[in-house]
């Protein structure tokens, strides 16, 4: 067969929307095409040789990472090349939000692509070894890259590369964790200290949508200027949308009918924030930034009318204060704390006196954590005292709550 | 109000600040009877530290904290 070098400029980065199983890895529920290894080079064309000048087109092209934190992936690129240790890079897609689901539709659909940019990277910084890190439970997730190793038969890989299965925890998919974990050490979070010896080993771990985005900058295709998004609604769903689409017609593009009251922004340690608030706000990084909001990784729980948001908020810091590293003092005892305020809040059991303590708790946990963690469900809480202050003033006074309609939130108790 | 500011009369900074590694950290409480002056105790025992900059006069009882510090969970830094 002769290849013909007809590149079909591709604007997107998924081969289609899916609808996920409710809850675990992102297996879907409707069919999804998995791009084979020629379909692959067809498309896109060879992955390219590069070098550590790629970077400067990188930076050009501002990529910033996409696991959540917007890091600009020069800034990674620049600290890896100062220092001399030997360097391991890591293709992230251990996506351990429970809803998220937009990594791992990606490494489902166009797993070559992570692959050529996990080893774009590691040429280009002239790493030691690569690694596929994987949340624990994701056994789709990890055949799709053994085909996809078969595929490629896989012989001319300049650097050694691993599919290593994290633990089945919250925290897994946390870059320090990672880095920690592939030197040896638990999958948990550093605590903030630096590293300040230039030859130590280091790793740099890139989220799979970022390594999908590289891949393509790299071949001088454009960065498709789309967002992944995964929304829970009645289904579990990821669809890739122009990044000026507003909250508003992603919902309407889903099929929603009735305005939610609220919308939870980037997970389970996210942001409440009220529909009236960010209906019209588009769901590019830049224009939640200006309204001091972020979708984090892409996850958008839109909480519908007769739902509580209470209830909903003490299953979410419930499930937060589990997924504890169980490292130090403030997440150990300051997350069950917070939690059993907004359950004495939900069940209805609180007066004011509870808010007030939950305040206090709040502002002992705050930045005081060894690693983020605790500041995640601290946020969720200021959030969700605002969003439902006025019904939070129904759940503390005796008014019985009449909001019975519930959200069924993977991972969390009910 | 003078045309020339006069220089702030500064408190003796010490160009040095208190921290604790809250992953080390056991919530012992040691650190809090050394200095009561400057740490306190959060609700489960574990030490609030002034975040910013020590004044001269909080040093010695910071040094006679990280001194007491069974797990070594506290440390000096120089503020950048």
């Amino acid at each position: 067969m002769t290849l013909t070098t007809t590149r079909v400029v591709t604007d997107t980065l998924l081969t289609g929307p899916v609808t996920l199983q409710p809850s675990g890895p992102a297996d879907s529920i409707t069919p999804s095409v998995r791009e084979s290894y020629d379909d692959h080079v067809l498309r896109f064309g060879p992955r390219p040789d590069v070098s550590a000048a790629l970077l400067a087109r990188i930076e050009r092209e501002g990529l910033l990472g996409h696991g959540g934190a917007f890091v600009p992936v020069g800034v990674k690129w620049r600290s890896a090349l100062l220092r001399k240790g030997p360097l391991t890079v890591v293709a992230n897609a251990a996506e351990s939000e429970p809803l998220a689901g937009k990594d791992g539709t990606l490494i489902r659909q166009r797993p070559h692509l992570v692959l050529d940019g996990l080893m774009i990277t590691a040429q280009a910084l002239g790493a030691d070894r690569a690694i596929i890190w994987l949340h624990g439970d994701d056994v789709t997730g990890r055949k799709a890259f053994e085909e996809a190793f078969r595929d490629r038969g896989w012989s001319g890989r300049e650097v050694p590369v691993e599919i290593i299965d994290g633990p089945v925890h919250y925290l897994a998919g946390e870059a320090q964790a990672i880095t920690r974990a592939t030197s040896g050490g638990p999958a948990l979070p550093f605590p903030r200290r630096a590293v300040t010896d230039p030859y130590a080993p280091q790793t740099i771990v890139h989220n799979v949508e970022t390594l999908a985005r590289l891949a393509l900058i790299a071949r001088e295709l454009p960065n498709p200027s789309t967002r992944l998004l995964t929304v829970l609604g009645a289904q579990r769903m990821v669809v890739e949308v122009a990044r000026s689409t507003t909250i508003e017609q992603v919902l309407i593009q889903l099929g929603w009918k009735v305005a939610p009251q609220a919308v939870l922004l980037g997970g389970y340690a996210g942001i409440w924030a009220r529909w009236d608030d960010v209906a019209a706000l588009e769901v590019d990084e830049k224009s939640m930034k200006a309204a001091k909001l972020t979708l984090g990784a892409g996850v958008m729980v839109p909480l519908a009318d007769d739902a509580c948001g209470v209830r909903v908020t003490s299953e979410l810091v419930t499930y937060l204060a589990s997924m504890s590293a169980r490292q130090c003092g403030p997440c150990l005892f300051g997350m069950p704390a917070l939690a059993e305020h907004w359950t004495k809040l939900a069940d209805e059991d609180g007066d004011r006196r509870t808010i007030d303590r939950l305040r206090a708790d709040i502002a002992a946990v705050e930045g005081r954590g060894g690693c983020r963690h605790p500041d995640g469900a601290t946020r969720l809480s200021n959030s969700a005292l605002e969003t439902f202050s006025a019904h939070l003033g129904a759940h503390v006074s005796g008014m019985r709550c009449r909001h019975r309609s519930y959200v069924s939130l993977p991972g969390t108790s009910r | 109000m003078s045309a020339i500011e006069k220089p702030a009369r500064h408190k003796k900074h010490s160009g040095q600040r208190l921290r604790v590694d809250p992953v080390v950290c056991d919530g012992i409480g040691t650190c809090a009877m050394a200095a009561s002056g400057i740490i306190h105790l959060d609700r489960w025992g574990y030490p609030v530290v002034p975040t910013g900059e020590l004044p001269v006069r909080s040093m010695g009882q910071a040094k006679r904290a990280v001194n007491a510090c069974p797990r070594q969970a506290l440390f000096l830094e120089a503020v950048d």
